[in-house]
């Protein structure tokens, strides 16, 4: 009974971590999507010019994951009647990341508008800020996933310790 | 578009405002409101609508934070896309309005590239009027030909809404009709489909130069009229008198008080000289009615 119960935590320890790692790529994923949706942003104003509402549409049908669906519910934020700094806010909502990118992505809602040069600005200094979040998270890494590994493991076998 | 309802075109021209603004546009009476031809705008100033020759005040302290989404709202937040039209003063709204635009010019090269810091906006509200054009028809047409004939009237005369009543009766009675219509505002084409009726035989090609549209029309689409807005360049009247030559009706407009001030235009002197328009159609106002006469153009 006792060994079925260490077994037990210990898939739960297992299984935690694992989520916790799936979460943790699923956040690298999205500011990825965002960075590199942000950059094709970018490059669209300048060089093709491409309409908001068409750019936003067509980022939000080419980006995969979280991040294209956040540009889809921008475009339709936008289709629905909303300006587009609002649009982008709203869109954020349902957007889970922690607060840093987040602060990045409020404050190019209020960068989206004006000319051409304020606009492409705005969209290439917040695909810099995220870039760089994303390179922090990229070296402390290996750190934090030995530490969460440790921690877990360390955390489960003191239960099972305690178990038995 | 397509409702011909005067009061809800006025209400589709107010939700361009921002919030504010768009609340007091809407406070206008409902009589005034199918009357109003423009609402305008001044940075620290009013935001007032343009009933024939009178401005109503509708709130006052227009600010510029006002004034820049009100342009991003039109250009769709999407100005980098609009320059074209943004540095020559004006932007083409969605819908089938016009944003006429006045502020610091930036010039590069000697020529303007840009607008920025907007003074003052007025937002032109194009409206259709089926019907205006009937008593003038049989006075263009000879049977199958049609007489090229300029429309004239100042700025905010009614020409274009002429024009495009023109185009969709010509077009209703079997004519072939090829519409370059370089802002805009004439079928205001949506994803390629025109919002305004421009009458079932009626080729747009939309947002294309006059002078490269015209030649672009007579050799793909076979027209027996092109109909044209507002010709105020040497390119376009070039491009005319090349189609006239090529046995093909036209209709333009032109911004002149009367036949007599079109004369003493050296731009128009080609055309006259050349006699490649045969009629004018003029458009007078008086006592806020709208008044046509057809008159010949002389040699």
């Amino acid at each position: 009974m006792k060994l079925m119960g260490a077994l037990c935590i210990a898939c739960g320890a297992v299984w935690g971590r694992w989520q916790q790692l799936s979460a943790q790529r699923r956040r690298r994923e999205t500011v990825r999507g965002l960075i590199a949706a942000l950059r094709q942003m970018a490059e669209e104003i300048r060089i093709a010019r491409t309409p908001m509402p068409q750019l936003l549409s067509c980022l939000g049908r080419s980006r995969g994951g979280e991040a294209g669906r956040f540009f889809h519910a921008v475009a339709a934020g936008l289709e629905s009647g909303h300006a587009l700094p609002e649009a982008w806010r709203l869109a954020l909502a349902d957007l889970s990341l922690p607060d840093e990118p987040m602060t990045v992505l409020r404050e190019l809602a209020a960068g989206l508008s004006g000319d051409e040069e304020a606009v492409y600005r705005a969209v290439t200094l917040a695909a810099d800020a995220l870039e760089r979040q994303a390179l922090a998270w990229e070296r402390q890494r290996p750190e934090a996933e030995r530490r969460g590994n440790a921690l877990w493991f360390s955390a489960s076998a003191l239960l099972v310790i305690l178990l038995i | 578009m397509r409702t011909g309802k005067r009061g809800s075109r006025y209400e589709a021209a107010a939700a361009i405002l921002p919030s504010r603004l768009r609340q007091a546009a809407l406070e206008l009476p409902a009589e005034l409101q199918k009357a109003a031809e423009e609402l305008r705008l001044r940075t620290g100033g009013e935001l007032t609508a343009l009933v024939g020759e009178e401005e109503f005040p509708l709130c006052g302290d227009v600010t510029a934070e006002e004034m820049e989404t009100l342009c991003d709202i039109a250009a769709d937040f999407s100005r980098y896309a609009a320059m074209e039209t943004l540095r020559e003063g004006y932007l083409p709204v969605r819908g089938g309005f016009r944003l006429g635009l006045c502020g610091t010019v930036v010039m590069k090269v000697g020529a303007a590239s840009n607008l920025r810091h907007i003074t003052s906006a007025a937002l032109r509200i194009g409206r259709e009027h089926p019907g205006v054009a009937e008593p003038l028809l049989p006075r263009l047409t000879e049977g199958r030909r049609f007489s090229n004939t300029l429309i004239l009237s100042p700025p905010g005369g009614g020409k274009t809404t002429l024009l495009r009543d023109l185009v969709r009766l010509l077009s209703n009675g079997g004519w072939r009709i090829a519409l370059v219509d370089e802002r805009g505002e004439v079928a205001v084409c949506h994803q390629g489909i025109p919002q305004m009726d421009v009458g079932p035989r009626t080729d747009v090609l939309d947002g294309c130069p006059k002078a490269l549209g015209i030649p672009m029309v007579l050799r793909a689409m076979n027209p027996q009229v092109i109909a044209v807005d507002e010709v105020t360049a040497r390119e376009d009247i070039r491009s005319m008198t090349m189609a006239a030559g090529c046995g093909v009706g036209l209709l333009a407009t032109v911004h002149a008080g009367s036949v007599e001030e079109l004369c003493e235009r050296p731009l128009y002197r080609e055309l006259l000289e050349h006699r490649v328009f045969r009629l004018a159609v003029c458009i007078h106002r008086t006592e806020g009615q709208r008044h046509y006469s057809v008159e010949e153009l002389a040699e």
